[in-house]
């Protein structure tokens, strides 16, 4: 099927081009038909890169050893379910993947798009349409995932070991298909703009389609830290790796997006900002792209480096002076309908929050980029490493937290001092008393106190509201409280989805604190039989068994957790070695519950059948894996399409005298 | 030829004798799916902006401007506002759909009986509050603030307000 998969792929390339010129052509000439049948070609597009997919899941499936990227990134001992992340362990593979996701977004945004958007169209299908000839002629040529073998090896190299976990069904996918998705707003803001629009007409679009790569990578982050947590070994979920960073980074823009839009959707306003905010997203995601194929900085993620790096540092540069150039071409129109009313407000508080998100981006970018810098001008790479970040980016996050226990409980426009005292005083009661007992307890590490106060904040101040607009219907409607908290989130799911989302953010928080401040850790080596002690855990292990399998050589320890005396658990950690990339990976044992994760990886096995174990006890990082269900479910919520009850007509003139009803 | 190579070759022909016939259907039916003229200009008045007409009561327009009363309500019901900013800002978007409805009106949609309701309506409460904030539009007459220059619905310059 490499043959198909070729020809597909060719034929993406040409309708895609096509598409790009035709959608321009037929707007400058207006000619309908011709915008139509560029529509059409994106479709056909996205329909020809299925088949090219498909042609190389089938070439994994049955192991078609003649295409050089089966034959680079499987074996014939792969198990069968990690086709999907072999699909795309490689530069080929994932180039594919990002312009089929590419493509079938670009036809459900167009394709759902709505009426006022009709002028604005073809420019933003020749956006997406550009950008997914980009991709796709750099496949095509340069990193081909059909190109053959000049002979058929009898079976391939094998998966990297790394990847044949769990995580990895959803951890590439994820920040892969977010990175490449925020083309699809940038596209709708930029059509609109070429198109000579004031600038509101894309407002819904655009968040809709920004809050989705915004969860796509925040997934995609949690599901890569879980990863890393899990399989690195070394007990940790965040390395600040240039590759982590460059995920991070646009995640931080879009954030900022998709508060500042809510500020244009509801009170026309911060118009040129917005599209700076989506322009500078799109800009960073290029840069994550680049970073990820490019490999110009050393990263754990080495198996995306390549050749490509060039290319995509054109693409990169054209991604962001286009944007911008159009952006300054139509700033006239861009003028906002109304001015701050009061730094007392929400939108104040949006922006203010959107500086912070900005700051932490540029701090990291500014990380990232320092080896290149420094390898430019003194000839020697020097590494940022994690201390530079917690320091400049952790008091900008605390900050950060303090804005969104704050943000939600001012209204729009403007706030009165008595209302603001009245909505804060309950939230900062909860917080103070949180760090009051803290202190009380014992724990006087002042970064740690200030993080679990705010988080006590953000947390009463949302149960606050959900408390008092339950409160307001159980009152105005008769129903009991927890019908009316339930009618209250179906009857408002943008505010109480991100409510959720919210809360997300504080066990995100609560987990980064928990592991950062108080982690506790031994490296030792034990023989058989023999014990450690860690808080108040007693580890005895037992013993070690070597299991040769197909490509590697299995070692499972056994241990046994003891904690006052009481046996809680038998756990086996898991280490295998990969002669064929003389790699090793680890499967860490970890008990974990809301309050600690008792975590276990062996580091070496000896000869002699003792064990290097690293052990750690990692405080309240339970919470950070739970936030990420959590946080899908509120951008479900939030997302999840809302029709506002418009009366037809009033039947009589009374009715319009009475307000609307707030549920 | 290997069988395999033959079908995807087969297949690969057909693939794009079908993209050739997506692309070419458009000029093919001799007509456009899209049924209004595209417009080369970027403006569609004299301001430089393009006026919105909406095209039916589950207008986005409209609910937008219904779901902002709703979140103030709510915010008005949690008592985060003062009742005379929450009656402006009521007031204000009110006016604007009202305005949004005779829009309707005006491109042959909408209840006539209610736009006249709303227009009565609206009539009534500037007399009874003529200390009101916001001012009509001299253009659109949308309901917008005295301290703006420019209308937020329809662009126009409000230095010519009445």
């Amino acid at each position: 099927m490499a043959d198909l998969g070729a020809i597909s792929l060719w034929i993406a390339l040409a309708l895609a081009a096509y598409s790009t010129i035709g959608s321009v052509a037929g707007k400058i000439r207006t000619s309908p038909a011709l915008v139509e049948s560029a529509q059409s070609a994106m479709y056909g597009a996205a329909l020809a890169l299925l088949v090219a997919t498909f042609s190389l899941v089938i070439g994994f499936i049955s192991r078609d050893f003649e295409i050089a990227y089966v034959a680079a990134h499987s074996d014939l001992a792969m198990p069968s379910q990690f086709t999907w992340v072999a699909f795309y362990a490689g530069n080929e593979g994932s180039l594919l993947f990002i312009a089929v996701t590419l493509a079938i977004m670009a036809s459900l945004a167009v394709w759902r798009a709505p009426e006022k958007l009709r002028d604005a169209l073809p420019y933003t299908t020749a956006v997406l349409m550009l950008t997914l000839t980009f991709f796709l002629a750099v496949t095509s040529v340069m990193a081909n995932p059909f190109d053959k073998l000049p002979f058929t090896p009898a079976d391939g190299e094998g998966i990297n070991p790394l990847l044949t976990h769990f995580g990895m069904f959803f951890h590439p996918p994820a920040l892969m298909a977010g990175l490449i998705s925020i083309t699809i707003p940038l596209a709708f803001a930029t059509g609109s703009l070429l198109a000579g629009k004031s600038g509101d007409e894309w407002v819904d679009v655009g968040r809709v389609w920004g809050i989705i790569s915004w969860v796509l990578l925040a997934s995609g982050l949690l599901l890569g830290s879980w990863w890393a947590y899990t399989i690195l070994g070394w007990g940790g979920f965040w390395f600040w790796d240039p590759v982590e960073n460059a995920a991070f980074m646009p995640w931080l823009a879009l954030t900022a997006f998709i508060h500042s839009i809510m500020v244009q959707k509801r009170r026309g306003m911060f118009r040129m900002w917005n599209i700076v905010l989506i322009n500078v997203a799109f800009g960073l995601a290029l840069y994550g792209m680049f970073m990820n194929r490019g490999g110009s900085v050393p990263s754990v993620h080495s198996f995306g480096a390549s050749a490509l790096g060039w290319i995509f540092l054109m693409f990169l540069a054209i991604g962001v002076i286009v944007p911008f150039a159009i952006f300054i071409w139509r700033y006239p129109l861009l003028k906002s309908a109304r001015n701050l009313d009061s730094m007392l407000s929400r939108e104040a508080a949006f922006l203010v929050n959107n500086l912070l998100f900005l700051a932490i981006a540029f701090v990291t970018l500014w990380g990232t980029v320092y080896p290149l810098i420094s390898r430019l001008f003194n000839n020697e790479e020097i590494t940022v490493s994690r201390p530079f970040y917690d320091q400049v980016n952790g008091p900008l996050m605390l900050a950060l937290v303090f804005l969104m226990g704050v943000g939600p409980l001012i209204p729009w426009r403007k706030a009165n001092l008595d209302s603001l005292r009245r909505s804060l005083l309950p939230p900062a009661i909860g917080g103070l008393a949180t760090v009051a007992v803290l202190a009380a307890l014992g724990l006087h590490k002042n970064y740690a106190l200030i993080a679990f106060g705010l988080a006590a904040f953000v947390t009463s101040g949302i149960l606050m509201e959900w408390y008092r607009g339950a409160r307001s219907r159980h009152r105005s409607s008769g129903e009991n409280y927890a019908a009316a908290f339930l009618h209250l989130i179906w009857a408002n799911r943008p505010r109480y989805g991100g409510y959720i989302v919210h809360l997300s953010v504080v066990m995100v928080t609560l987990g980064i604190v928990g592991a950062s401040f108080f982690s506790i850790q031994k490296d030792v080596v034990l023989n058989p039989g023999e014990s450690v002690s860690i808080s108040d855990y007693e580890l005895v292990y037992l013993g070690s068994v070597e299991t040769p399998k197909g490509n590697r050589t299995e070692f499972a320890s056994t241990v046994q957790i003891f904690r006052g005396g009481d046996l809680l658990e038998t756990i086996q950690t898991k280490r295998a070695f990969y002669p064929s990339f003389n790699m090793a990976s680890t499967n860490a044992a970890i008990r974990s519950t809301p309050v600690e994760d008792l975590y276990i990886v062996p580091s070496e096995n000896m000869p002699d059948g003792s064990v290097g174990f690293r052990i750690l006890v990692n405080p309240l990082i339970w919470w950070m894996w739970v936030a990420g269900p959590v946080m899908v479910i509120g951008t479900v919520i939030a997302l999840w399409p809302q029709t506002v009850p418009v009366p037809a007509r009033a039947p009589s003139p009374g009715r319009v005298a009475t307000r609307p009803t707030a549920a | 030829m290997e069988a395999e190579t033959v079908i995807s070759l087969v297949l690969g022909t057909a693939l794009a004798i079908f993209s050739v016939v997506l692309v070419g259907y458009s000029f093919l039916r001799g007509q456009a799916a899209v049924t209004q003229p595209l417009s080369n200009d970027s403006s569609d008045d004299s301001t430089g902006h393009a006026r919105y007409i909406p095209t039916g009561n589950d207008d986005p327009a409209l609910a937008d401007i219904f779901d902002a009363i709703r979140t103030l309500e709510l915010e008005n019901s949690l008592g985060r506002m003062h009742e005379k900013d929450f009656q402006e800002q009521f007031q204000a978007y009110r006016i604007q759909a009202a305005t949004v409805l005779r829009n309707q009106l005006e491109a042959g949609l909408g209840d006539p009986t209610w736009v006249l309701e709303q227009e009565i309506l609206l009539a009534r409460d500037a007399q009874e509050n003529p200390n009101r904030i916001t001012t009509p539009c001299p253009n659109c007459s949308a309901a917008v603030s005295r301290s703006s220059d420019d209308c937020p619905h329809c662009g126009a310059d409000m230095e010519r307000r009445p």
